[in-house]
């Protein structure tokens, strides 16, 4: 007599155009984050959930390839190409699997707790209203869905409001739950109108989150997500595989993955994360929120701070990588530097001026796309930004935009 | 609100039924502790045990397990017509002892069907509306009609919202429901099922449940379930209808919040309407006290005891009333001197604040009248008191007092205003503005909340790593100051302190040192200027300067590191728009710690020993 069916969508299509150049070589839902991939974030949550189906929207065949060999197995994922353009060509292309059902909804790119997940369908049982959004303050309205609540009720949505023009700073954190006819609404009106006719039409509850999260959007994001999710790290976890010289001096919460190996003199200053085979030489410096991901090696003297280093980039020695993402198959010559600290009044979307020592500085170090080799000696200014693909000489002094 | 559950078993499928009830009721305090009951039928007969105090008191008196019975409802109450009693606990009866009801909601046309009930012979035994719906099924019954036609028929009768769990001396294996506008869940078992307000009430008990829709009737046995649309008059589909909850709900009755305290937070501009809406002739007898009184002392503690300055300052320099505020524990230094003809105004959420209490007694001791203002109907002090204004705030879980602080200001301003009308201090047209600026008062709190929350966070995360913090204010300022230092110490940990201003000068900016954050309560009155200057000299010395300012105050932006720009009003209301802002500062400075703000150490909600 149990009949229970909830679906769910993830929404892990489109190009990541934001995100490039990192997006040149893996989609944005395979960058990783303290060695996972932002996906896996997702589906950790909905493998909380008593779920019939997850419909995973795609566009590229990586990804499909990755969700089926790691995730079929543990969740009933059924992976779909992403047929029409948009957000709305997204969720259409799942309408026909998702039948008339009410549904969940999730977006591809967001790394948060699982109880995010747990928290906005219990919200939703319990309330007994039609629709649950999860919703989370966030200071950058402008880059964000906002939405404005009333007597525990979402009253409306808008998309990407001016900072000056917005009533709200409630961020939609990407978890909802829908019924079925909000895909007529999308077909008509997308998708945020089709969001206010459902706000109008019935009830949709708010469900709030107060902790952290963040959706991947620019490159900085990662940085960001890197910082919160090893800020939560609250013991180390250390392979009885990974080789580290008895030399090597680790503080603070790390996580090092299996057959890493840290040579001698190395100091690892956590909370900080050294993924699967990757190699730490001797002298280095590996401190604050650094996520070196799988395969990675950093040479002799190098420092790595507040930095994402995604698989199988070489960091040659005496180089300094801070508040920089590093895209996959890259390597940086020797004596390398990154400089990051912005010029003072320079806005970056989602980038926040923090404080130091009285002053205020917005931190941001290079972006460097897949496949790049950077030459020797080579000094990256704040905010640069390296295409993938492109060769530097020894001694380039890059400014603003290094293409191939 | 109330919190109502059933349950019907199979004999032997559980253990005594009313234990069981008893427990869900524990589950559902957070929905009103100030009466409890449950009802049985057992051998043709209906049993009832009820009664005033919270479920472990009235248990103790009554002995809620030994009700024997395999189906029984129960009912904790959150009093709204009729004080809280014995008389007036649910389950009520009708008039021949074969209909028990529980209801949680409020029965609009409850007066009209009582006129009529009365003039056809029935006796009502409590003030409550939900007596009604009892007397109802009997007269449905007495027609001949069916146990399940009668209840929906008197369903029908009631406007308003209600939640309804009905048993029948008839029918002992049913529980009759209805919903409207109030939560009613279904938890379905095997050889027994439940109705109650919310999933945790029974979560120990089953998993699987079904969410009743509004105009939705029903009932349960213990091996089925009939629901049905009121208006349609047409069963539903229940296959479609079960769901299973396979995590532990703790959070579902913070109605979608992580903690009582945001929830509460975000409350208050129903909290404050409400308030508002309900201000009654209660608030020209308080002015009354207040104008005959000698002397006017104000006594409360810890946020109410900064309402009371909030008062203090109304009185003085809106009313033209001196008072004198003290802290209640403090009273003895005041009362020796009080005289027959002075006023005791007491401030208390709860009522039953021991130091507030104690101060209440002796000023009475003496001669004093008292004038209550309180959240709690009929509670000790109020009871004591010679008149009792009521805050309409709800019942408030968080420890950390929120929307019952900015009801108990909206109450406060009543009162003034209604005094400087009285001895023309303030205008009638004057107090005309002023009045309609208060009932704007609540979508302006709501629309400040929604603009500032993620300001507030992000202002939070530079604060969760400080030690130490200063809130500084004039005038009304003042208070509201207070409010968020004393917000910041109890949930955050964060030693905060908070005085007037232009203070500073004579000891306190001595511990400024690089990046220390103080905090400036910013009003649009006639201390603006000064205020610029103290922030000045905090900024002089590299201090981090927080301001919440009216929003044209350009040159405060300026100078301030972060400023939280309050929307342009009289000064007067800003104890109640600038104090969620504070609260939310408090609130997620806690959560970046990692502190539970609502189970802050070393303290309890109501504090009773002195």
């Amino acid at each position: 007599m149990f009949q229970y069916r909830l679906k769910a969508v993830v929404l892990a299509g489109g190009k990541g155009e934001r995100l490039r150049p990192l997006t040149d070589c893996v989609p944005k839902s395979m960058v990783r984050i303290v060695g996972k991939p932002v996906i896996d974030y997702v589906l950790e949550g909905l493998r909380k959930l008593p779920l019939d189906e997850v419909i995973i929207v795609l566009s590229h065949k990586k990804l499909a390839k990755y969700v089926e060999e790691k995730w079929s197995n543990i969740i009933p994922v059924t992976t779909i190409y992403q047929k029409g353009e948009g957000i709305e060509g997204a969720v259409l292309t799942a309408k026909e699997l998702l039948g008339k059902q009410m549904f969940m909804l999730a977006y591809g790119d967001i790394v948060i707790s699982p109880k995010a997940y747990v928290r906005t369908l219990e919200t939703h049982i319990n309330s007994g209203a039609d629709a649950s959004i999860l919703l989370s303050p966030k200071l950058d309205v402008e880059s964000y869905g906002i939405a404005y609540v009333s007597e525990n009720k979402i009253v409306n949505v808008k998309e990407k409001p001016l900072p000056e023009k917005a009533e709200s700073t409630l961020a939609i954190a990407g978890v909802f739950v829908l019924p079925p006819m909000f895909l007529d609404y999308v077909e008509e009106y997308g998708f945020t109108d089709a969001l206010n006719i459902l706000a109008e039409k019935i009830t949709m509850a708010p469900c709030f989150w107060e902790d952290w999260w963040v959706d991947i959007g620019y490159p900085w994001d990662i940085l960001k997500a890197n910082e919160y999710v090893l800020k939560d790290l609250k013991y180390s976890q250390i392979s009885s595989n990974a080789v580290i010289s008895s030399k090597a001096v680790i503080e603070g919460p790390v996580i090092i993955d299996d057959d890493a190996e840290i040579c001698h003199y190395a100091v690892i200053k956590g909370p900080i994360y050294i993924g699967k085979g990757s190699f730490i030489g001797d002298h280095c410096l590996i401190r604050r929120f650094a996520s070196i991901e799988e395969n990675t090696i950093v040479g002799a003297f190098s420092e790595v701070k507040y930095s994402s280093i995604q698989p199988n980039v070489t960091i040659s020695s005496h180089s300094y990588i801070g508040d920089s993402v590093v895209g996959e198959n890259s390597v940086i010559g020797p004596n390398t530097v990154t400089l990051n600290i912005l010029p003072s009044g320079v806005k970056v979307s989602r980038l926040h001026p923090i404080r130091i020592r009285g002053k205020m500085v917005t931190k941001l170090g290079a972006i460097i796309g897949c496949n790049v080799y950077i030459g020797a000696n080579n000094v990256l200014y704040a905010g640069s930004v390296i295409e993938s693909n492109t060769r530097t000489s020894p001694h380039t002094i890059i400014t603003h935009k290094e293409s191939p | 609100m109330c919190g109502i559950v059933g349950v019907t078993c199979l004999p032997g499928k559980l253990e005594t039924p009313a234990k069981i009830i008893r427990k869900c009721l524990e589950r559902l305090e957070y929905r009103g502790y100030d009466s409890v009951g449950l009802a049985s039928v057992f051998k043709n007969r209906i049993i009832v045990r009820k009664g005033k105090g919270k479920i472990n008191e009235v248990h103790r008196r009554l002995n809620f397990d030994g009700v024997p019975g395999n189906t029984v409802i129960g009912h904790t109450r959150w009093a709204t017509h009729g004080a809280p009693s014995d008389n007036n606990a649910h389950p009520h009866l009708d008039c021949g002892n074969v209909v028990a009801i529980v209801h949680n909601g409020i029965i609009k046309n409850y007066l009209e069907l009582k006129k009529k009930l009365i003039l056809k012979g029935h006796v009502f035994r409590s003030e409550t509306d939900t007596e009604v719906v009892a007397h109802l099924i009997e007269e449905h019954l007495s027609k001949g009609l069916d146990p399940y036609k009668a209840f929906k028929e008197a369903i029908k009768e009631i406007k308003g919202s209600y939640a309804i769990a009905a048993i029948l001396v008839s029918e002992p294996d049913k529980i009759f429901f209805a919903k409207k506008d109030s939560p009613l869940i279904i938890g379905v078992g095997e050889g027994f099922n439940f109705v109650a307000s919310d999933i945790p009430a029974f979560l120990d008990y089953t998993r699987r449940i079904i969410v009743i829709r509004d105009h939705e009737v029903g009932y349960i046995t213990p091996t089925s379930i009939f629901i049905e649309n009121l208006l349609k008059e047409e069963p539903v589909d229940i296959g479609r209808r079960f769901r299973i909850i396979s995590w532990t709900a703790e959070m579902a009755v913070k109605a979608g919040y992580p903690h009582y305290m945001l929830k509460e937070i975000h409350e208050q501009p129903r909290a404050l309407r409400e308030t508002i809406n309900g201000l009654s002739s209660e608030i020209d007898e308080a002015a009354k006290m207040i104008i005959e009184a000698r002397r006017v002392f104000i006594a409360a503690a810890g946020t109410s005891f900064h309402a009371g300055l909030v008062l203090d300052y109304y009185l003085n320099s809106i009313a033209g009333i001196p008072s004198i505020p003290l802290i209640a524990s403090e009273y003895s230094k005041y009362s020796k001197s009080v005289k027959p003809g002075d006023l005791l105004v007491a401030i208390s959420q709860s009522g039953e604040t021991i130091d507030t209490l104690m101060a209440v007694r002796e000023f009475k001791k003496r001669g004093a009248k008292i004038l209550a203002i309180s959240n709690v109907i009929d509670s000790a002090i109020p009871r004591e008191s010679h008149l009792t204004v009521y805050t309409r705030a709800g019942p408030e879980i968080g420890v950390a007092a929120t929307k019952t602080f900015t009801t108990q200001v909206v109450v406060e301003l009543a009162i003034t205003l209604k005094i400087a009308e009285e001895n023309g201090l303030l205008s009638k047209s004057e107090v005309h503005r002023l009045k309609s600026q208060l009932e704007h008062v609540p979508k302006i709190v709501e629309k400040t909340i929604m603009k500032y929350e993620a300001y507030v966070n992000n202002i939070a995360e530079i604060i969760h790593l400080k030690k130490s913090m200063y809130y500084l204010g004039r005038g009304l300022g003042v208070p509201i100051a207070m409010e968020g230092a004393l917000k910041l110490k109890e949930i955050a940990y964060i030693h905060a302190e908070a005085y007037p201003a232009g203070e500073s000068k004579h000891g306190p900016i001595a511990l400024i040192e690089k990046d220390f954050p103080v905090l400036f309560v910013v009003l649009n009155d006639e201390n603006s200027e000064n205020i610029l200057g103290n922030i000045t000299e905090m900024k002089a010395r590299n201090a981090l300067t927080i301001g919440l300012i009216p929003e044209n105050f350009r040159e405060f932006e300026e100078v301030l590191d972060y400023s939280v720009k309050m929307p342009m009003h009289n000064y007067i209301l800003a104890p109640i728009t600038y104090t969620p802002i504070l609260q939310l500062l408090a609130y997620y400075t806690a959560v970046k710690r990692g502190y539970d703000p609502d189970k802050p150490r070393n303290l309890a909600k109501t504090v009773t020993v002195e």
